[in-house]
């Protein structure tokens, strides 16, 4: 369906034809598109509600990460002696930190986005993958900040922003597919079954100590190497700790390349699946 | 002027009743797969496929307004949900020329969190409008809405009242090509509903198409010109509105005997049959407001069951007043050896006001639902004996029975 502006005058008709969808479609891009300004809405929602009660609201954003760094830091950096690539250890876990809570925040929020929404998803029309969609922007703004704060914590380490900061929003980018491709397949089969909703938070507590966030990528085992590839979501973060921090090495280039591979078979199959539950969720929801 | 904009080709939805009673954990699908064997799984699917509309076939004009109706459970608000999008059809198709404003049940979709002037925002938004337009319309929605005072405060706190005034002023101002509303009107005061048939009627008249679904035919014969009666998911008849309220009339009173259910050999216990009798016994379903009502249901049950309960739930015009269990005053809610049963649920006269009631069966045990039969029953009470004119429980008033509540007032200075 095409809602076009409404400016009267210029208005066309727009004709909808309903019929019965089946079998397997990719995401209607178009039709996102051209729903924009609803997400735009819904974003603003979104930031709206998880902020309102909070007396120190955004302030939040910057509070969380610093006293996470600040605890990490003194156990891993000081006490337990956690190489760093040659970064002040503070520097180093933050520049990972972002990414992480960006994706984890996305992933968490936009998994349950389906049965979040119910209340309007069984009232109004508008394109359902909207939904885990609004939650992987909204946590972006969030990441936005994050993402200043870390350049004024460089600033403060004396670390100053060099040329490879230019890729940095790739990795944000490719971050960004990999969360919206995790929620597509999520919040299917969290409407189907809410099992997901308890298995997740255990899920995202191992991916979190098996990428490299609090810890180099340098310092695991060759063995174990392995994971880290199949772990797209680990060349990335050492991606963007390359391209902000300055001394860090870049991921293996064959990492780099199996992680956009991997995200972008997560993001077809999910668009696939997601467009395939979605009829039958929205009947059961 | 005449031409169409809404066509709709043999539209057809089924749902599949398994996915709404299990299919809710991760074990239960697991349960399915190890199950019963595919082929008794099929037959099962089958019985358990509930066709929600079957073959339904009209078409509107640009300025009309078709009332649709038809008992609970007819297709109404399905087919509004699939004309709306909401959910797709399983078969048939739908040509729709414009943009389509929904009203269905309370609220277009609101968000509890956000106030009403951010809710109309989101809505407008929803319907394709730029955040400027619907600026420029803001204040005659909250004008119409008749809520100014509490435009800023987050609707979950709004009464259903006041949500409603809100989402049809929304869905009314925001000016889509074609309205739908589904039953919003049995919520809010008269003067607001004469306000909102007033809007449908101008909006009709600069060339806006209006769906209307509505228990209160009234409403219907006022503000429709065609009317489109649905009974059991498919067309019953369509045409001119007063020919097709006349239809339904007769439909609802061809029940005259009591309703009398399909077997339903999965249920450990179902109702088979319910009606509504006077005092003496005489089936009928248009009581005088001093008549004795009696509901009447029969229930067979299958297997011993712990603690079997049957419920009515009245709703007069479609708010629920009145809530009664057929083991009321009992200490100990009894078990049920298999057999079938008759109960009785007795309300003295003048206790109901007049109006068009329905009523919901529920018969469950204490832990698990087994049949719920919304508008399994319905009746009218007329103010036959009484001169109700300067009573505080003539029809028009609020409130839905007749309190045994007495003023006196003495003079003290």
């Amino acid at each position: 369906m095409s809602h076009s502006p409404a400016n009267e005058a210029a208005q066309p008709i727009v004709r909808q034809v309903i019929q019965p969808v089946s079998g397997w479609r990719p995401l209607d891009i178009g039709e996102i598109w051209r729903f924009r300004r609803l997400l735009r809405v819904f974003v603003w929602r979104d930031l709206k509600i998880r902020y309102k009660q909070a007396v120190l609201g955004f302030l939040w954003v910057v509070i969380q990460p610093l006293a996470l760094t600040l605890v990490y830091s003194i156990f891993f950096g000081y006490v337990a002696r956690i190489p760093s690539e040659g970064v002040p250890y503070p520097v180093f876990f933050l520049g990972g930190m972002i990414l992480w809570q960006f994706f984890n925040l996305a992933v968490t929020q936009g998994s349950i986005s389906l049965v979040a929404q119910q209340q309007i998803i069984t009232k109004v029309y508008f394109p359902r993958p909207l939904a885990p969609l609004t939650s992987v922007v909204s946590a972006f703004v969030d990441f936005l900040i994050m993402f200043v704060l870390l350049i004024a914590v460089e600033l403060f380490y004396g670390i100053r922003p060099s040329w490879p900061m230019l890729a940095a929003p790739l990795f944000a980018m490719l971050t960004a597919l990999m969360a919206f491709a995790i929620c597509l397949w999520l919040s299917a089969l969290d409407a189907l079954y809410r099992d997901v909703r308890y298995a997740l938070a255990f899920l995202m507590q191992v991916w979190y100590f098996a990428t490299p966030i609090i810890y180099p990528l340098s310092i695991v085992p060759e063995r174990f190497r392995w994971i880290m590839t199949l772990n797209p979501l680990a060349a990335t973060i050492q991606g963007f700790r390359w391209s902000m921090l300055g001394n860090v090495a870049p991921p293996p280039a064959r990492d780099l390349v199996v992680a956009v591979v991997v995200t972008f078979v997560l993001l077809l199959g999910g668009a696939m699946f997601f467009r395939r539950v979605e009829q039958r969720v929205i009947d059961m929801i | 002027m005449g031409d169409i904009v809404i066509s709709v080709e043999q539209l057809s939805k089924s749902f599949r009743l398994g996915d709404m009673r299990r299919g809710h954990t991760l074990a239960d699908a697991i349960n399915g797969l190890f199950g019963p064997k595919a082929e008794a799984r099929a037959r099962e699917e089958a019985e358990r496929t509930l066709w929600a509309l079957r073959d339904v076939s009209f078409t509107v004009r640009r300025g009309e307004v078709l009332g649709i109706i038809g008992r609970n459970g007819a297709g109404k608000s399905t087919l509004l949900k699939i004309l709306s999008r909401i959910v797709s059809p399983t078969g048939g198709r739908a040509i729709i020329e414009g943009r389509v404003g929904a009203l269905l049940e309370v609220g277009t979709g609101f968000s509890g969190e956000l106030t009403g002037r951010e809710n109309i925002l989101l809505s407008g938004t929803i319907l394709g409008m730029s955040t400027q337009e619907i600026r420029s319309k803001m204040d005659e929605i909250i004008d119409f809405s008749g809520i100014e005072r509490f435009i800023d405060t987050p609707v979950k706190r709004y009464s259903s009242g006041m949500y409603t005034r809100l989402a049809f002023a929304v869905a009314a101002y925001l000016e889509p090509e074609i309205l739908i509303v589904d039953e919003v009107l049995a919520v809010g005061d008269l003067e607001f509903q004469r306000k909102c048939l007033g809007k449908m009627n101008a909006m009709t008249k600069g060339g806006r198409t209006v769906l209307f679904v509505s228990h209160n035919m009234g409403a219907v014969s006022e503000l429709c010109s065609h009317a489109l009666l649905l009974q059991r998911g498919q067309v019953h008849a369509m045409g001119e509105t007063a020919a097709i309220v006349e239809e339904y009339a007769r439909l609802q009173r061809g029940s005259e005997h009591g309703v009398i259910f399909d077997e339903n050999e999965n249920l450990p216990a179902a109702i088979s049959a319910a009606s509504v009798t006077d005092g003496k016994g005489n089936v009928i379903n248009t009581l005088d407001i001093a008549d004795e009502v009696v509901l009447n249901v029969s229930y067979k049950v299958r297997e011993p069951l712990e603690g079997l309960q049957l419920s009515a739930v009245i709703s007069r015009n479609m708010n629920e007043i009145v809530c009664t269990f057929d083991t009321d005053g009992l200490e100990s809610i009894p078990s049920r050896e298999p057999g079938v049963y008759r109960a009785n649920c007795r309300l003295p006269g003048m206790f109901l006001k007049a109006g068009n009631y329905t009523v919901r069966l529920d018969l469950g045990t204490t832990s698990k639902l087994l049949m719920e039969v919304d508008g399994a029953l319905a009746f009218e009470i007329e103010e036959l004996s009484q001169n109700t004119h300067n009573k505080g429980y003539r029809k028009e008033r609020i409130g839905h029975v007749i309190s045994p509540g007495r003023w006196t007032t003495e003079r003290t200075g």
